[in-house]
């Protein structure tokens, strides 16, 4: 539900840039929507009721605290919100944001497990994948795996990856891709997929 | 499940192509909801839908996030949401898949009628993959609202997976017993006997189907055929105590009383925590008296109230053991990370004095959603700490970077005016062209603790040099003062010497602090008028925006006094030149005022961010503080039901006990021949 003391702490935020007060009236007026059908909805939809005849008394305290926990996730959902747009407000200028993207092919015979970054001769960032994100990878899941900043100008990227194939084969590949960063946001997308019947592993980096 | 919803609408969908990085942040949420992490889905979602990257339909958008708020354990927002969305035009499946895991959660909650309320707003076709979950949903909840022949209805034409074929013919023999349908209910439970498997899981099944099947026959008073499935259940399975029992009670009915000591004097030799146990304790002296045996019989009787008397004393010392916050804890996260079933629950209860007795309680559902709320409150609680120490590193960060650190867009547009359209692009540095940064899921703090590692999450804190290297000096947090015959610094900072031949390449400037700090009051770049004609500043570009080159002479003299200008005799060239100087300078102002325009808002947006953090510090704070108090709340809870359950156990012996020590005195007076 919309929380009028939130709406009052951003409502004081008015040195922001005009964007951003436009995107919290934006959100305002879309959490006043949310806010006005949800209590549409709840004339309409009977209270949730936990009292049934067959539930032994110990449940009521147990409702009690349900609703409390229910509250706190709330909030705590909203503060993970804000906190996360506070960061890539403070962290990153959008001009210049890097970011790289790993995405598996349905279906693909290979399994990452270990991807490293280089640019420019400098090491970039590393990852070991999980069991469960190697999992998500492969049904469509994508992973954010960088977030940072390039300056404009020419960069030389390169990718190394390891991992699995299917029959269990360990497989190890390097790639190399140029590109020139020019105004505004770069994303990179690693995408690993199916056999190329050449080279074995068809994997590409797509810079945009 | 959640990949369909994820995919299926794109299809038709009604709004236009997505791009391929709104697929890839669709993606990103996807990632962390297959793991299970749906407070990242949930944040990258909302932050999407904001910034409108989101690749779906609005409704299906917002009945992903209303899905994925379900998952997180928001049951109530989600119903409200859902029978708010649903009601537009969302996909069949998806609305009915919506609606099973609303009834789904509700379910586990415990809030069955809203829980059935949901299921019976599925309409029409129900996705393939979750009409057996869907059927037997639908009879456990029947059966918790006591419609057993309903249950037994929905279940007889049970379509779904063969993992759970078991379940079904199982819940449906179970449902057919409670309305004394026996023939039936044989029929379907003697189904599960025939399934194959070898897992624990399936043979634990078939203990409880083969008990299920005994009690069944024994109701309709088939003694033989009951005690044929009691024998079935494997000696070291958890229903192996029941059956014992009442293969000795059986074997009394059929007036073999010596035969029944056989399984109740195995049975009085196991744990005496089971009610099972405790029965046999009084059961086997009963036997010893019926066959006269009145020695053997009060022996048994003695060992009985002495048993029984020390089971109290363990009950009692558990009771005092839970309000230990270690053995409370223990119960409630060992629970939590186990699995749900009773088998499961059984087999880890950890070993604390109050665990042996507390097999059924734990693997009820009650307590298996509050041990999950009490974990869910835990991990929330870690988490408002991490944030709590992510924001004083931002608030650092904040405090130690100055802002001219961060890009202004209008010293963007300045530098972009004096670059070279088609000039080559500026060599990588060694250091600091590519900025290091936090790791990928810095956004989200729930997920950060295993990808940060505590670092500094900030890329500001590594100064972000321009391009274009500056000299020290302009480093100073020294006001830049105009100096006799010389120009104000401020004037040429930001172009170095070198500068004044080759433009700055880069499209981005990064300014120095002297150059945004401390600039003059009037906001304008101006001289005196007296000595306009006198100083003039020959700009590093021209309006067009290309170099001006004056001949370092020039410059030199231009700088000189009133005396050393030049004369009549220098004629028109240092007309145009002055020209030159003076629209040079009209366009320096224009320029220094875009910064400046850029600059006051960076000010202040500094210490709006400041605030901003602070605001937000305070909310984690006060959030942290109330999970503090209902994770109290919640142990409380927790040990008020193992508390109940131990003084339920315990007045369950001492009702035991009180009856051994009546049958021994009658015991007594038997053998007294009284």
């Amino acid at each position: 539900m919309y929380c009028a003391a939130q709406a009052e702490d951003k409502a004081n935020f008015g040195w922001l840039g005009s964007s951003f007060r436009a995107r919290i009236r934006r959100m305002a007026i879309a959490r006043l929507a949310l806010s006005v059908s949800a209590w549409c909805v709840m004339l309409i939809v009977p209270e949730l009721s936990p009292a049934t005849a067959e539930q032994p008394n110990s449940y009521h305290g147990y409702f009690r605290l349900d609703r409390e926990i229910q509250t706190l996730k709330k909030e705590f959902l909203d503060i993970n919100r804000d906190l996360s747009l506070l960061e890539e407000e403070l962290l990153y200028a959008p001009d210049q944001k890097l970011l790289v993207f790993v995405t598996v092919t349905r279906d693909s015979p290979f399994s990452p497990s270990h991807v490293k970054i280089v640019m420019d001769g400098e090491m970039l960032i590393h990852h070991l994948y999980t069991g469960g994100e190697i999992n998500a990878l492969r049904q469509g899941g994508v992973h954010r795996l960088y977030v940072g900043e390039v300056a404009r100008g020419d960069h030389a990227l390169q990718v190394y990856l390891t991992g699995t194939e299917i029959e269990g084969r360990d497989f190890q590949r390097k790639k190399t891709k140029n590109f020139f960063r020019r105004t505004g946001p770069t994303y990179v997308e690693l995408r690993i997929g199916e056999k190329a019947s050449t080279e074995g592993l068809e994997f590409s980096i797509d810079v945009w | 499940m959640l990949a369909l919803v994820v995919t299926a609408p794109l299809a038709d969908s009604d709004v236009g192509q997505p791009s391929r990085l709104q697929e890839l942040l669709a993606g990103e949420v996807l990632f962390h909801a297959h793991q299970k992490d749906y407070l990242s889905a949930i944040t990258h979602l909302q932050l999407a839908r904001e910034q409108g990257m989101t690749s779906r339909r609005p409704i299906d958008s917002d009945v992903l996030l209303t899905r994925l708020k379900l998952a997180f354990g928001l049951h109530e927002e989600a119903r409200l949401a859902l029978h708010a969305q649903l009601s537009q035009k969302a996909p069949e499946s998806v609305r009915n898949r919506a609606w099973y895991e609303l009834a789904k959660s509700l379910f586990h909650k415990g809030y069955l009628e809203a829980a059935m309320n949901a299921l019976d707003s599925i309409q029409g076709k129900v996705p393939e993959d979750i009409l057996g979950d869907h059927q037997l949903l639908h009879a456990h909840l029947l059966m918790a609202l006591h419609r057993d022949g309903d249950a037994a209805t929905v279940l007889e034409t049970w379509k779904g997976p063969v993992a759970l074929k078991g379940y079904a013919h199982y819940n449906r023999g179970i449902a057919l017993v409670r309305v004394e349908k026996y023939q039936d209910a044989i029929d379907s439970l003697t189904e599960v006997l025939s399934l194959r498997g070898k897992k624990e899981e399936s043979l634990a099944l078939k203990d409880k189907a083969n008990l299920s099947l005994g009690y069944a026959y024994l109701r309709s008073d088939n003694l033989e055929q009951a005690q044929a499935h009691f024998k079935q259940i494997r000696l070291q399975s958890p229903f192996s105590n029941r059956a014992l029992l009442a293969m000795g009670w059986i074997a009394k009915e059929q007036g073999r009383g010596r035969d029944a000591l056989a399984p109740w004097t195995e049975l009085s030799n196991r744990t005496l925590a089971d009610p099972a146990v405790q029965e046999s304790m009084l059961a086997v002296p009963f036997v010893h008296r019926e066959l006269r045996s009145f020695g053997a019989a009060a022996q048994h009787y003695v060992e009985a109230v002495i048993a029984l008397s020390q089971e109290i004393h363990r009950l009692d010392g558990a009771v005092n053991s839970l309000q230990e916050a270690g053995a409370l804890n223990s119960l409630l996260s060992e629970q939590s990370q186990s699995g749900t079933g009773p088998v499961s629950a059984l087999g880890s209860a950890p070993n604390y004095p109050a665990s042996r007795y507390l097999g059924s309680l734990l693997a009820s559902r009650i307590f298996l959603e509050t041990s999950r709320g009490h974990s869910d409150l835990l991990s929330m609680s870690e988490n408002l700490e991490y944030g709590l120490k992510n924001i004083d590193r931002l608030t650092e960060s904040v405090r130690a970077t100055p802002a001219p650190k961060r890009q202004l867009s209008t010293v963007s547009d300045f530098g972009r005016s004096g670059s070279k359209p088609n000039g080559p692009a500026p060599r990588p540095r060694a250091a600091g062209n590519v900025t290091r940064s936090a790791p990928p899921s810095v956004n989200t703090w729930a997920a950060d603790s295993r990808s940060l590692g505590g670092t500094v999450p900030s890329s500001r804190g590594i100064p972000f040099l321009p391009e274009v290297g500056l000299p020290p000096e302009r480093a100073v947090e020294t006001p830049p003062r105009s100096g006799g015959s010389s120009f104000p610094q401020s004037e040429v900072i930001g172009f170095p010497e070198s500068e004044v031949i080759s433009l700055p390449e880069s499209e981005v400037i990064w300014l120095p602090k002297s150059e945004w700090i401390r600039r003059p009051d009037t906001g304008r770049f101006r001289f005196p008028k007296s000595d306009y004609r006198d100083s003039p500043y020959l700009d590093a570009m021209s309006r067009d925006g290309s170099r001006l080159k004056p001949p370092r002479r020039s410059t030199t003299r231009y700088r000189g006094s009133r005396a050393a200008l030049p004369t009549a005799a220098d004629g028109e060239a240092t007309g145009k030149a002055l020209e030159d100087l003076a629209s040079n300078m009209g366009h320096a102002t224009e320029r220094m005022d875009k910064v400046v325009r850029g600059l006051g808002p960076e000010e202040t947006r500094g210490r709006g961010l400041e605030h901003r953090l602070a605001v937000l510090r305070e909310r984690i704070l006060r959030l942290h503080d109330r999970v503090a108090t209902v994770i109290v709340l919640y142990e409380d809870y927790a040990r008020t039901l193992a508390v109940d359950e131990l003084q339920r156990r315990q007045s369950h012996v001492e009702h035991y006990l009180e009856q051994a020590r009546l049958e021994l005195a009658k015991t007594y007076d038997l053998a007294a021949g009284r």
